[in-house]
């Protein structure tokens, strides 16, 4: 028995020292040296039944706050504001958990409600489909015979009701996601968003204010 | 009208699964009785609920998958302490510990394989005929959500006809073409993760083996990070880039899977035990997908938008043709529409060409005298894409461009040129299917000579041509 205890010593030792070189595992390097000092400090294996107490449900707290901190400080580099909220919100409320179920439920319901959260904030990027503005553009200004005038005139408000039909949409479908949803072009100048658009700031504005005009929104 | 069952099935399967797991095992406990509540609640609302996006939008907003996973979770811990508790506090048990570990790496191994034969047993059982039943049957309750509602019924169901005769055929003719059976043996990679886990059992079968040295010498050997399966992540980046090289024409999203094969390598051979941080490395991963991105993008809107030009010259010199009648796209039109589709590529095309042009430098900077020497195109060209011949396009270029102007015809003597280069069969790239064979190369060596061939069928012949391959030095 004296064998394993020291075993056990040594396992505690291991798993400290793994952990120990990361510096972006502040609460784990921390956890894991009590759960090796409780250990460390026993002279029957019995013993650390009672010194263990909850170190372990602390220890597993301890690593989803240092991953949620990490994925925080990671979104919040990239300007991924919302995907950051997720995190942000898990550390907050795992600050007092004392227990690996505590921690799975808080992880679970902040996980979901971030997902509705980021799938709401994307839908702005139906924007980022110029088709229809285009065809718009084409048809409105292509210099044409008279006897085609009528064709493109139509042209282009088939266009525009398409584009109407797809904000429209969007806004049908988003609502049972998120009562009242609205869309909201400005979104687009957020960094998230503008990165996915390689197109200078002007042509940008261009066809956010065609989109609004037409759209009405 | 509730929800599909061929959608509703699939979703809530594994969830009434799970539920038949904890009932079977006789667990009724408060977490038990939540799964019930939160599994009869989407059973409700699959019945409720006609929209599979207004149904998806309450399951998410009541957190219901969340909230039973979790009870599931929470009640097999349960059992688990209870279990532990029954077999009673008679003191420390190495061996039972040690053994409680390896069974269950043992049962990991065994379901891995289970699941694989699943997978094998699975795409050989699928009869396609039945499927294709199925799938009509599917469409047929479903019209409204498919927004085919309006559709001449009797078209529709010509169509599925036609879908079920074709399927039945190809069915018939080619049965390796509907089974995946070739693609998941040569893709599912279990074997190695049941390496790394056997290597963790033959560890613990080590004669005079104890729980803690068990456990702490999976962490100086790395045998537990090799059994998080980072080699998978890997060899998934040597898939994707296979399949970019085999493209030819995605120079940044190659570029792209060479950086992120790169930082991975690196974080590998500074971790220990050559397995890099998986959080770490996804953060990595992301930085270098958004930097390649705008360049990506803005690689294929530009190469969009010169296609799009030389379709206009293309259409419009066609349309001008004594040919136009009988050659695409107007060849398989009736009267009076066929006339006035061709008369309306010959006044048109100019405008909307100009038009196009315009947005191309709006957006790009970039003129049509451009186009010759940008990147998109040189790779296009070389990585053959372009399906018209060098004659053709330096035709387009110089010849019949200047001329494409609105209100205007081309010149009779252009006109008679794109005659010409018609009758004579020098139109068509002769290296228009090498994209094609590229790929085809590639695909039988992932998956075994001729395999191609079974999945996909025979390679289009190429069209007849008598036009000489690109040389971009002399265009």
């Amino acid at each position: 028995m004296d064998d394993i205890l020291q075993e056990y010593k040594d396992y505690y030792r291991a798993r400290y020292e793994r952990i120990a070189g990361n510096p972006r595992y502040p609460n784990s390097i921390a956890s894991e040296k009590k759960l090796y000092d409780a250990m460390a400090s026993c002279n029957e294996l019995e013993e650390f039944k009672d010194k263990i107490g909850n170190l372990n449900e602390l220890n597993a707290v301890a690593l989803v706050l240092d991953q949620e901190t990490i994925r925080n400080e990671e979104y919040t580099n990239l300007k991924e504001d919302v995907r950051a909220l997720g995190p942000q919100r898990i550390v907050k409320r795992c600050e007092s958990a004392t227990t690996v179920q505590e921690a799975i439920t808080i992880t679970l319901e902040e996980s979901n409600k971030n997902s509705i959260e980021i799938s709401m904030d994307e839908a702005v990027r139906e924007f980022n489909d110029w088709i229809h503005l285009e065809n718009i553009e084409i048809y409105s200004k292509a210099q044409v015979p008279d006897r085609w005038k009528a064709d493109h005139a139509s042209n282009v408000e088939d266009s525009k009701t398409r584009l109407r039909a797809t904000f429209e949409d969007l806004e049908k479908n988003n609502n049972p996601w998120e009562e009242g949803w609205k869309i909201n072009f400005e979104l687009i100048w957020e960094e998230r968003h503008r990165r996915l658009l390689p197109f200078s700031d002007e042509i940008v504005q261009k066809r956010l204010e065609e989109t609004k005009l037409i759209t009405g929104r | 009208m509730a929800i599909d069952p061929m959608m509703l099935d699939p979703m809530l399967g594994t969830f009434r699964t799970m539920m038949a797991e904890i009932e079977e095992k006789g667990i009724n406990t408060e977490n038990a009785q939540n799964m019930k509540e939160c599994l009869e609640r989407m059973e409700t609302l699959g019945q409720e609920k006609s929209d599979f996006n207004e149904f998806n939008a309450v399951l998410m907003n009541e957190n219901l998958f969340g909230r039973f996973s979790d009870s599931y979770g929470k009640a097999l811990a349960e059992e688990a302490t209870q279990t532990q508790g029954q077999k009673g506090n008679n003191g420390y048990d190495d061996s039972a510990l040690l053994k409680q570990t390896q069974d269950a790496l043992r049962n990991a191994i065994r379901m891995m394989k289970e699941g694989k034969a699943e997978a094998l047993a699975e795409t050989n059982r699928t009869d396609q005929e039945e499927q294709a039943q199925q799938a009509e049957e599917f469409v047929t309750r479903n019209l409204k959500q498919f927004g085919l509602e309006d559709v001449d019924k009797s078209m529709l169901g010509s169509a599925m006809k036609e879908y079920k005769k074709e399927t039945a055929s190809d069915s018939r003719q080619n049965p390796q073409k509907f089974s995946n059976a070739v693609e998941i043996e040569a893709m599912c990679q279990n074997h190695t993760l049941i390496e790394a886990i056997e290597d963790v059992i033959r560890l613990g079968d080590e004669p005079g083996m104890t729980f803690p040295r068990y456990l702490r010498l999976q962490i100086e050997r790395g045998l537990d990070k090799a059994m998080e399966g980072s080699v998978l992540m890997r060899n998934g980046m040597d898939f994707e880039q296979g399949f970019i090289v085999a493209n030819g024409n995605q120079p940044y999203h190659l570029a792209e899977v060479n950086e992120r094969i790169e930082a991975y390598d690196k974080m590998a051979a500074s971790a220990p035990f050559g397995v890099p941080n998986q959080l770490e490395y996804q953060f990595v991963r992301s930085s270098i997908e958004r930097k390649f991105w705008p360049q990506q993008k803005k690689y294929s809107l530009i190469t969009d938008k010169w296609e799009r030009i030389l379709d206009l010259l293309d259409t419009w010199m066609k349309a001008h043709s004594k040919y136009a009648d009988y050659i695409e796209p107007w060849r398989g039109m009736l009267q009076p529409e066929k006339q006035k589709a061709i008369d309306r590529a010959k006044e048109c095309s100019p405008g909307i060409m100009k038009v196009v042009e315009e947005i191309f430098h709006d957006y790009f900077g970039l003129t049509f005298n451009d186009i010759w020497l940008h990147e998109t195109f040189v790779n296009y060209v070389n990585a053959e894409y372009m399906y018209d011949s060098q004659q053709y396009v330096t035709f387009l270029r110089d010849a019949v461009y200047p001329e494409c102007v609105p209100f205007q015809k081309p010149n009779q003597a252009t006109i008679s040129e794109w005659e010409r280069l018609y009758e004579e069969k020098l139109l068509i790239n002769p290296n228009v299917n090498t994209p094609t064979e590229r790929l085809k190369e590639h695909y039988d060596r992932l998956f075994g000579e001729g395999r191609y061939q079974t999945k996909f069928g025979d390679i289009a012949p190429p069209p007849e041509t008598n036009a000489s391959p690109w040389d971009l030095s002399t265009f």
